[in-house]
C-alpha cells in the first residue's frame, strides 16, 4: 500500500511483475533446500554416487536463482528511480501549494529533511533492501508448502509455525521500538530542561540559584533516571522473544522429526536431510531480523514523505481572475486557526492609491490581515478582494505580482545579498538592482560583508534584523509591485539604521499602501488608521477623526506620544 | 612518452585518473620545481580543499609500463582555465616522479588520481598549530598558513635535504616561528621544542619512516593524543620502485588515514632528543581538551569488557545446541535407534538454549543498570559544568553544542552502552568459533568456506575501483542536495511572494538523481553479485559440490557434512554483521570527545573569590579593561571607566562596537584578559574577581532584551532573586513595574504558570522582569535600552517601569536610541572597542565627532514626520 502510494501512477503496473519475480525467486530458493532431502538420502545410502544427478538439478536451481535474483534487482532500480524522480518532482510541486502559514520552524526542517534525506534513502532502500526482504517474506512459506509433498507432518508444523515466527519479529521490533522511544522521550525530556537551564544561565544565577536540586530540571534528570531502570523489564522481553520463539520452533520441528523417526515414518538419512530443511526454513527470518532496523528506517522515512504530500494544498482556480485596479478589500473576514480566534468579522477597504496603517496593541491580528492579503493563509469566512477579485480567484503568481511585501520576520536565504534581493524580479538589470538597494540603504551592509556576494548566512544570521528587513524593503522596491504590504519592524534598530529604513519606505509614495504601523511619523501619514484589537477594527478614520473621538486610539497616540519624549532618569530626591 | 603508454596507463587505471599535461615549467629555486599542467578533467570546478593533494602516478625510469605513485598537493587550482601547479623537490637520487620533472617540458604528459581525504581540518580554535615536513610538504604548508586566522600562534618545523631547500619560499603568517632542521629520519622528532603544547594541533607530512618517528615523539615525549596529530607520507625511501599495485593500499590506507591503530607507531622511542626531553621534561603534564572523552568512557571500561565476555559465553552456548542436533544426526546415521542415545543430545540442547536465554536476558538488565547511572552521572557533571562557564559562554553556537551534548550524543552512548559492545562481541564470536569447529571437522572443507567471501572482496574491490572519485561527487552532490533544499523550504515565502517555481532546486534534486543512476545503475548487477556470493545459496552450493564429490571419491564420510550444513550457510552473512557492528561504536566515540570537550571548556575562575560585599552605595570602575573572545583579537582594548555612585552612564555608539560586551563586564559574562572591573565602596575598590559570587550577584543586575522567563508561577518568576520574599513585597514590585493588573487578569492570578496558563507579550515579559529586578534591588543595575521598545504598544508602560526601576541605583545603559539618553551623567561613546568620546549630550553635540554624526543622522528621522 505504502509502496504504491510512494511510486509515479506510471510505475504502478510493474509492481506486480516485480513481486511475481520475487515469488519466483523465494520458490527457486525453497527448491534447492528441498532438493536435499533426495540429494542427502542418496548420499548416505551405500551408493552416493546417485546423489550426482539431484546435485545437478541443485545446482541448476541455485544458479537460475541468481540470475533471477539479479534481474529483480534491476527491476527494483528501475522502480527506485522512478520513485525518486517523480517524488522530488511532487515534494516541489506540493510545497509551493501549500499554504505559507503551514510552515513553523519544526515544519521546515520536517520538509528539508524529507527533500533531501528521505527520498534518496527510500531511493538507497528499495535498491538494496526490497529484494532481500521480499524473498526473505516468501521463502519459508514456500518451503513449508514444498515440505507438504515432503514429510507433510512436518509440513504442515511449519507453516503454522510461520505466522507464529512473524509474530514474533514484529512483536519484538514494536516493543524494542516502544522502549526506546519511551527512553527517548523521557531523555527529550531532560534533555530539554538541560537547555532550558543553560539558556535561563544569567537569570539563575543573578538569582542566586546554582544547584539543581529541587529544581525540574533535577526534577527531569531523576526521572530520566528512574524510567531508564523501568524500562529493564521491558527490555529483556524484547530481546528474547524473537530468539526464543526461533529456538521453540526448531526444538519442536526436530522433536516431531524425532517422533517421525521413532514411529517409522521416515528413515535416518531422511530425518537428517529434514533437519537441514528444518535450518534453511528459519534461515530468512534471522536475514529479516538483520534487515529490521533498515526496513522500519525506511518505513518511517516513507511515512514523512507522504506525510507532506498529505498537507492540503490551496486551491487554485482553473482560470485565473484578471487584476482591476490596485485596491484592497475585506468583507466580513474570520479566520480562526486551530480553532483560536485571530480575526472575526474584519470589514473595510483601502482604496486605490490611498495608504492605511493598522494600529493597535500586540497579539490583536494586524499581522495576520497582511498576511490574509496575501493569501498566505486562507480565511475560514467572509471575502477578501485584492484588484477587484477574491484571492481565491487568482492564480498565485499572477496575485503575487500586484503585491510587494515587507514582513515584520524577514527570512533570507543562503547566498549573496544581490541573489537575495535580484529573487523579486529576476530579469532585473545590475543598475536597477543597485538603486533599489541603495535606496533602502543595502551598500553599507554589502560593504561591511565584503561585497554583493558576499554569502548572509543561514537564514540571514551575518545580518541584523534591521539589516535584513532593509533588504527586504530593495527586494520590495525592485518588483515595484502596485500594492505594498508592509510591517514595520519593532526589534531594535539602531539610529543609524532606522534613518535608513524610513528614507527607503517614504519612496513607496504613489501606491497602495496596507501598512501595519508602529512608528508615529508613519501612523501620521497614513491616509487612513484602522485601530485593530483583540481581532476586530474597534475604530476606523483619519487621525484627525480618531484624536476628536478621544477613542481608543486617542489614548494610543496620547500614550506613544509621552514615550517618545521619555529618557533615562533617576530621581534625585 | 609513447602515446601507446597512455593508451595503456588510461585502460589499466579506469576512467578516474585524469591525463594532465604541462604548460609551463618554473624553477623556483635549484632544486624545487613548479609544473603547471592543464587538467580540465580534475579542476572542473568541484571542492579543492585546503591542502588536498592528488596521487601522480610516475613511470618507471627503468621498466616501461610500470608506474609509481606519489601524493602531491594542488598549488593555485583555476577552475576557468582548468590549470593547477604541483611543486617537485629535484635531488639526487631521484625518485621517479623528481626524475620525470626534471625531464618534463611542456606538451608533456602524466596521469593522476584524484584524492579528498587530506582536508586540513583542524579542531575548533586550537591553542595553536604545529606544522612539519620535508621540502615536499611545503606546498601543502604554504596552502595552510594562508588559511590559518592571523593571530594564530603556528611553529613551523622544515627538513631540509639538501642546502638550497631554504632557499625555497615559505607562506608568510605574521604569528609563524620557522624552524629549520637537517637531514636524517629522527632529525624532525628531535627539532621539535619541548615546551607546554596543550590543545595544539600537529600536521605532519615527510617521509613514512620520518612520520613514524615524529608520531611517536609528539605522542610519547610532547603528549600530543594520536587524535590531534594528522600526517601524511608522501614518499617512502628505499621503495623507490614500488608498483602502483602494491602502494596504493598501503600508504593510503596506513598513513594516510587521520586515525590509524596504535600499532603503527613503533614501539621504541628512537629519536634521540626524545630522551633528552624526557630528562627535562615539560614541568606540567600536558593536556588537550579532545582527551576528555577517553576519561569519560573509562569508568565504563571493565564494565563494557565483562559484558563483552559474557555476550561471547552467551554466543558460545547459543551455538552449542547446533552441534548437538548436528551430533544427533552423527548418531542416527550411524544406525543408533536408541532413545537413552539420542535423548541427551536433546535435553542438553534444550538446557542450553534456555541457559543462554536467561544469561542474555541478565547480561541486558544489567547492561541497562550501568546505563541508567551512566547517563545520570554524566546528566549531572554536563549541568554541573553549566553553572560553572562563564556566562558570555552561553551564545547561540554555544547552545548548539548543549543540545548535541544532551541530546544526541548522550543517546548515542546510551546506545553503545546497551547495544554496541553485545552486538560487535556476538558478530565476531560466532563466526569465529564456527569456523574453528569447522576446521576440526575437516579443514579442507573448512578452508573452502572461504572462497566465497574472497569472491565477495574481489567483486567488491573491482566495483570500487575508481569509486574515490565517485564518492567525493556523491559527497559533493548530497551536500548541494541539502544546501539546494534547505535555500528552497527557507526562501519559499520569498519564492512565493516573488513567484518563483523552484527550479533551482528542481536542477539540482534532478543532476543528483541522474548522478545516482549513472553511478549506481552499472553497479548495481556487480553490488548483487557480490551479495549473492555470501548468502546462504551460495555455501550451500559450494558444500554439497565439494561434499559430493568428496564423499563419492571417499574422501570424506558423509556425516562429517552435517556440521557444514547446520552450521557453514549463514558463515558470510555473519562475517558481514560483525564489520557493520562498528560503526555506532566510532560514533559513540565521536559523540564521548565531544562531551568530553564540553566538559573541558575553560571555567569561571573562583578561585580568588572569598568577599563579602562592602555596605553602603556602590560604583563601577573599569581600569584598562580589555577582553577578546579569542586570544591576540581584543574586542574591547583597555577601556577606562568610572560609574560614580547613583550616577546614570549610557554607552552608544554603531552596532559591533563593543557595547554589549562591555556592559557585561560587571557581571563577569567573561574575565578581562588584561586590566580590572572593580566595585566602588567609598574609598574602597575591589577587583570583582575577589567577590564571592553571591556577593557579585547581589551588587549588579541586569535587565536585558532576551526576557528568560522560567516554567514557574508569575510568583515565583518575580521572587527568583529574592525566594523568600513576602506577598506584599512581590506586589508591591509588580505594581511599580505596571505588571500587576495584567498578573491579576490572568486566570489564577500569580499562581499562573508560564507557558501554560500565562502567555505573556514582549512587554509584559519584560515588565515582569523589571519586577524581579525592583525585588531583587541590586545597587548597580545593567540595561538594555532595547527593552524599551521592543513592543511599542505597551512602551510607555515599560518606560514607567524602568524610571520606577532606576531609583538612585548606579546605571550602565547600552543606549540605542540617542535621546532616550540626554539626561544622563556620562555618554561614552564606543567604536571598534575603544571609548572615542565621553561628556554629557550638550557637550557632545558642541563638538564635531561621532555623537554629533549619531545625533543628527538619528534626528532626521524626526523631521520627518
Amino acid at each position: 500500500m505504502i509502496v504504491s502510494a510512494l511510486l509515479p501512477a506510471e510505475a504502478r503496473p510493474r509492481l506486480v511483475p516485480y513481486l511475481l519475480f520475487a515469488a519466483a525467486a523465494a520458490i527457486l530458493r525453497a527448491a534447492a533446500a528441498l532438493l536435499l532431502v533426495p540429494l542427502l538420502g542418496e548420499l548416505f545410502s551405500p551408493d552416493p554416487r546417485g546423489a550426482l544427478p539431484w546435485l545437478g538439478a541443485l545446482a541448476a536451481s541455485v544458479v537460475a536463482g541468481w540470475v533471477l535474483e539479479r534481474h529483480l534487482v534491476m527491476r527494483a532500480f528501475d522502480l527506485g528511480f522512478a520513485m525518486m524522480t517523480s517524488m522530488n518532482r511532487r515534494l516541489v510541486d506540493h510545497l509551493l501549494a501549500v499554504p505559507i502559514g503551514w510552515f513553523g520552524a519544526e515544519r521546515q526542517s520536517q520538509a528539508k529533511r524529507a527533500l533531501a534525506g528521505a527520498v534518496p534513502e527510500l531511493f538507497a532502500s528499495t535498491v538494496n533492501l526490497a529484494t532481500l526482504a521480499s524473498i526473505s517474506v516468501m521463502l519459508p512459506p514456500a518451503i513449508g508448502i514444498g515440505l507438504l509433498f515432503v514429510a507433510w507432518p512436518l509440513g504442515l508444523a511449519a507453516l503454522a509455525a510461520v505466522p507464529l515466527l512473524f509474530g514474533a519479529l514484529l512483536l519484538a521490533g514494536r516493543l524494542l521500538r516502544q522502549v526506546e522511544a519511551d527512553y527517548a522521550a523521557v531523555s527529550e525530556a531532560a534533555a530539554a530542561r538541560t537547555e532550558e537551564f543553560a539558556r535561563s544561565q544569567l537569570v539563575l544565577r543573578a538569582a542566586g540559584r546554582i544547584g539543581v536540586d529541587g529544581t525540574p530540571l533535577g526534577e527531569a534528570l531523576a526521572a530520566q533516571r528512574r524510567s531508564g531502570l523501568r524500562l529493564l523489564w521491558f527490555t529483556v522481553p524484547g530481546t528474547l522473544v524473537f530468539s526464543l520463539a526461533m529456538q521453540i520452533t526448531l526444538l519442536a520441528l526436530v522433536a516431531m522429526l524425532a517422533w517421525m523417526f521413532a514411529s517409522g515414518m521416515t528413515d535416518a538419512a531422511r530425518t537428517v536431510a529434514l533437519i537441514v530443511v528444518v535450518l534453511r526454513f528459519l534461515e530468512p527470518l534471522n536475514t529479516l531480523s538483520e534487515l529490521f532496523p533498515a526496513l522500519e528506517g525506511a518505513y518511517g522515512a516513507a511515512g514523512r514523505t507522504l506525510a507532506i504530500l498529505d498537507v492540503p494544498a490551496q486551491t487554485r482556480p482553473q482560470i485565473g481572475a484578471r487584476p482591476g485596479p490596485p485596491a484592497i478589500a475585506f468583507t466580513h473576514v474570520g479566520f480562526s486557526p486551530d480553532g483560536l480566534r485571530v480575526l472575526a468579522d474584519i470589514s473595510f477597504t483601502v482604496p486605490a492609491g490611498s495608504t492605511t496603517a493598522i494600529v493597535g496593541p500586540s497579539g490583536g491580528g494586524k499581522s495576520t490581515i497582511l498576511s490574509l492579503v496575501a493569501r498566505l493563509h486562507d480565511a475560514d469566512v467572509g471575502e477578501v478582494r485584492v484588484c477587484g477579485h477574491d484571492v481565491r480567484s487568482y492564480d498565485p503568481a499572477t496575485l503575487m505580482d500586484q503585491l510587494a511585501i515587507v514582513f515584520q520576520n524577514v527570512q533570507l536565504f543562503e547566498g549573496g545579498i544581490a541573489e537575495n534581493i535580484r529573487v523579486a524580479r529576476p530579469e532585473a538589470s545590475d543598475a536597477e538592482l543597485h538603486a533599489a538597494a541603495a535606496a533602502a540603504g543595502v551598500v553599507e551592509i554589502v560593504e561591511r560583508l565584503g561585497g554583493w556576494d558576499a554569502p548572509v548566512g543561514e537564514g540571514g544570521a551575518a545580518l541584523s534584523g534591521g539589516e535584513r528587513q532593509r533588504v527586504s524593503i530593495a527586494r520590495a522596491l525592485l518588483k515595484d509591485a502596485p500594492i505594498l504590504l508592509l510591517d514595520e519592524a519593532t526589534s531594535g534598530l539602531d539610529a543609524l539604521n532606522e534613518a535608513a529604513v524610513v528614507t527607503a519606505l517614504s519612496r513607496f509614495g504613489q501606491r497602495t499602501v496596507l501598512i501595519v504601523a508602529h512608528r508615529l511619523e508613519t501612523i501620521a501619514r497614513a491616509d487612513r488608521i484602522l485601530f485593530v484589537e483583540e481581532g476586530r477594527v474597534v475604530e476606523a478614520g483619519s487621525r484627525d477623526e480618531l484624536i476628536a473621538a478621544g477613542g481608543r486610539f486617542a489614548a494610543y497616540w496620547t500614550h506613544r506620544q509621552a514615550a517618545r519624549n521619555w529618557t533615562f532618569a533617576q530621581e534625585h530626591s | 612518452m609513447a602515446g601507446g603508454f597512455q593508451k595503456t596507463m588510461m585502460k589499466a587505471f579506469g576512467a578516474t585518473d585524469h591525463l594532465m599535461t604541462v604548460v609551463s615549467v618554473t624553477d623556483i629555486t635549484p632544486g624545487f620545481r613548479r609544473i603547471r599542467f592543464s587538467a580540465p578533467t580534475m579542476i572542473d570546478g568541484r571542492e579543492t580543499p585546503t591542502a588536498s593533494y592528488i596521487r601522480l602516478w610516475a613511470p618507471d625510469p627503468a621498466e616501461p609500463g610500470k608506474v609509481h605513485q606519489r601524493g602531491y598537493t594542488l598549488v593555485e587550482p583555476d577552475a576557468t582555465t582548468g590549470e593547477v601547479s604541483f611543486d617537485f623537490v629535484l635531488h639526487e637520487p631521484m625518485g621517479p616522479a623528481s626524475g620525470w620533472a626534471a625531464a618534463a617540458k611542456p606538451g608533456d604528459t602524466i596521469a593522476a588520481s584524484y584524492y579528498m581525504f587530506h582536508k586540513f581540518d583542524p579542531p575548533e580554535d586550537p591553542e595553536g598549530y604545529l606544522l612539519m615536513g620535508d621540502p615536499a610538504a611545503i606546498p601543502a604548508i604554504n596552502a595552510i598558513l594562508g588559511v590559518l586566522p592571523p593571530e594564530a600562534q603556528v611553529v613551523v618545523i622544515l627538513q631540509a635535504h639538501a642546502p638550497d631547500d631554504a632557499l625555497i619560499p615559505i607562506g608568510k603568517h605574521p604569528g609563524a616561528e620557522v624552524i629549520w632542521t637537517g637531514p636524517g629520519t629522527g632529525a624532525l622528532a628531535a627539532a621539535v621544542p619541548v615546551r607546554d603544547w596543550s590543545n595544539w594541533y600537529a600536521w605532519c607530512a615527510a617521509e613514512n619512516a620520518a612520520i613514524k618517528e615524529l608520531r611517536a615523539a609528539l605522542n610519547r615525549v610532547h603528549g600530543f593524543p594520536l587524535s590531534d596529530i594528522k600526517h601524511a607520507a608522501y614518499w617512502i625511501r628505499g621503495k623507490a620502485m614500488r608498483l602502483r599495485k602494491e602502494t596504493s593500499g598501503r600508504t593510503d590506507e596506513e598513513a594516510v588515514e587521520a586515525a590509524p591503530s596504535a600499532s603503527a607507531v613503533p614501539s621504541t622511542a628512537a629519536a634521540p632528543s626524545a630522551a633528552a626531553a624526557t630528562r627535562s621534561g615539560p614541568a606540567r603534564r600536558p593536556r588537550w581538551r579532545s582527551q576528555g572523552g577517553e576519561e569519560l568512557l573509562a569508568s565504563l571500561r571493565w564494565k563494557l569488557r565483562a559484558a563483552g565476555l559474557m555476550q561471547a559465553l552467551v554466543s558460545l552456548m547459543q551455538l552449542a545446541p547446533l552441534l548437538l542436533i548436528a551430533e544427533l544426526g552423527r548418531r542416527l546415521l550411524a544406525g543408533e535407534t536408541r532413545w537413552e542415545a539420542l535423548a541427551p543430545l536433546i535435553f542438553w540442547a534444550v538446557g542450553l538454549f534456555g541457559a543462554a536465554a536467561m544469561l542474555s536476558a541478565g547480561l541486558m538488565l544489567w547492561l541497562h543498570a550501568v546505563d541508567a547511572r551512566f547517563g545520570y552521572t554524566l546528566r549531572l557533571s554536563i549541568v554541573g559544568k553549566l553553572v560553572r562557564l562563564p556566562l558570555g559562554w552561553f551564545s547561540e553556537r554555544n547552545a548548539a553544542a548543549v543540545h548535541q551534548a544532551v541530546q544526541e550524543d548522550a543517546g548515542r552512548l546510551h546506545y553503545m552502552v546497551t547495544h554496541a559492545v553485545p552486538d560487535i562481541v556476538a558478530g565476531i564470536v560466532t563466526p569465529l568459533a564456527v569456523i574453528l569447529y569447522l576446521f576440526t571437522v575437516d579443514a579442507g572443507l573448512a578452508a573452502l568456506l572461504f572462497l566465497p567471501l574472497i569472491a565477495f572482496v574481489a567483486l567488491l574491490s573491482h566495483m570500487m575501483r575508481g569509486v574515490a572519485d565517485k564518492l567525493a561527487a556523491h559527497a559533493e552532490w548530497t551536500k548541494r542536495a541539502t544546501a539546494a533544499a534547505s535555500a528552497f523550504i527557507e526562501a519559499l515565502p520569498v519564492v512565493r511572494v516573488f513567484g518563483g517555481d523552484g527550479r533551482a532546486v528542481r536542477g539540482v534534486l534532478d543532476g543528483q538523481a541522474a548522478f545516482l543512476n549513472g553511478w549506481q545503475r552499472p553497479m548495481a548487477g556487480r553490488k548483487v553479485a557480490s551479495q549473492l556470493a555470501i548468502q546462504p545459496p551460495a555455501f550451500l552450493l559450494l558444500i554439497m559440490a565439494v561434499g559430493c564429490w568428496r564423499v563419492v571419491s571417499g574422501g570424506l564420510a558423509p556425516a562429517d557434512l552435517l556440521p557444514f550444513l547446520f552450521l557453514g550457510t549463514a558463515f558470510g552473512t555473519q562475517i558481514m554483521a560483525a564489520m557493520y557492528g562498528f560503526v555506532p561504536m566510532r560514533e559513540a566515540r565521536q559523540a564521548a570527545r565531544r562531551i568530553g570537550k564540553l566538559l573541558e571548556e575553560r571555567e569561571l575562575d573562583r578561585s580568588l573569590a572569598h568577599r563579602d560585599l562592602p555596605p553602603g552605595p556602590l560604583g563601577l570602575r573599569f581600569d584598562a579593561a580589555s577582553f577578546g573572545y579569542r586570544p591576540r583579537r581584543p574586542v574591547l582594548h583597555g577601556i577606562d571607566l568610572l560609574l560614580a555612585p547613583g550616577t546614570l552612564t549610557a554607552l552608544v555608539g554603531p552596532s559591533g562596537a563593543g557595547k554589549s560586551t562591555l556592559a557585561g563586564l560587571p557581571g563577569r559574562f567573561h574575565d578581562v584578559t588584561s586590566g580590572a572591573v572593580r566595585i566602588v565602596a567609598g574609598a574602597e575598590e575591589i577587583d570583582i574577581r575577589e567577590l564571592k559570587p553571591q556577593a557579585l550577584q547581589r551588587a549588579v543586575g541586569f535587565v536585558f532584551q532576551d526576557v528568560r522567563l522560567i516554567q514557574a508561577s508569575l510568583r515565583d518568576n518575580i521572587a527568583l532573586a529574592r525566594p523568600g520574599a513576602t506577598m506584599a513585597e512581590i506586589e508591591a514590585a509588580a505594581r511599580a513595574a505596571q505588571i500587576h493588573e495584567r498578573i491579576q487578569a490572568a486566570p489564577r492570578g500569580y499562581d499562573s504558570v508560564v507557558g501554560e496558563d500565562a502567555r505573556l507579550s514582549g512587554g509584559e515579559a519584560q515588565r515582569l522582569s523589571i519586577a524581579r529586578a525592583l525585588l531583587a534591588d541590586p545597587p548597580i543595575l545593567v540595561l538594555d535600552e532595547a527593552t524599551a521598545f521592543a513592543d511599542p504598544e505597551s512602551e510607555h508602560l515599560v518606560q514607567k517601569a524602568l524610571s520606577a526601576l532606576l531609583g538612585q541605583r548606579t546605571v550602565l545603559v547600552v543606549a540605542h536610541r540617542l535621546h532616550t539618553v540626554v539626561q544622563a551623567d556620562c555618554i561614552a561613546v564606543m567604536q571598534a572597542g575603544r571609548i572615542v568620546q565621553r561628556g554629557r549630550h550638550a557637550e557632545l553635540l558642541a563638538r564635531p565627532g561621532l555623537y554629533r554624526d549619531l545625533w543628527q543622522a538619528g534626528g532626521e528621522t524626526r523631521k520627518a514626520s
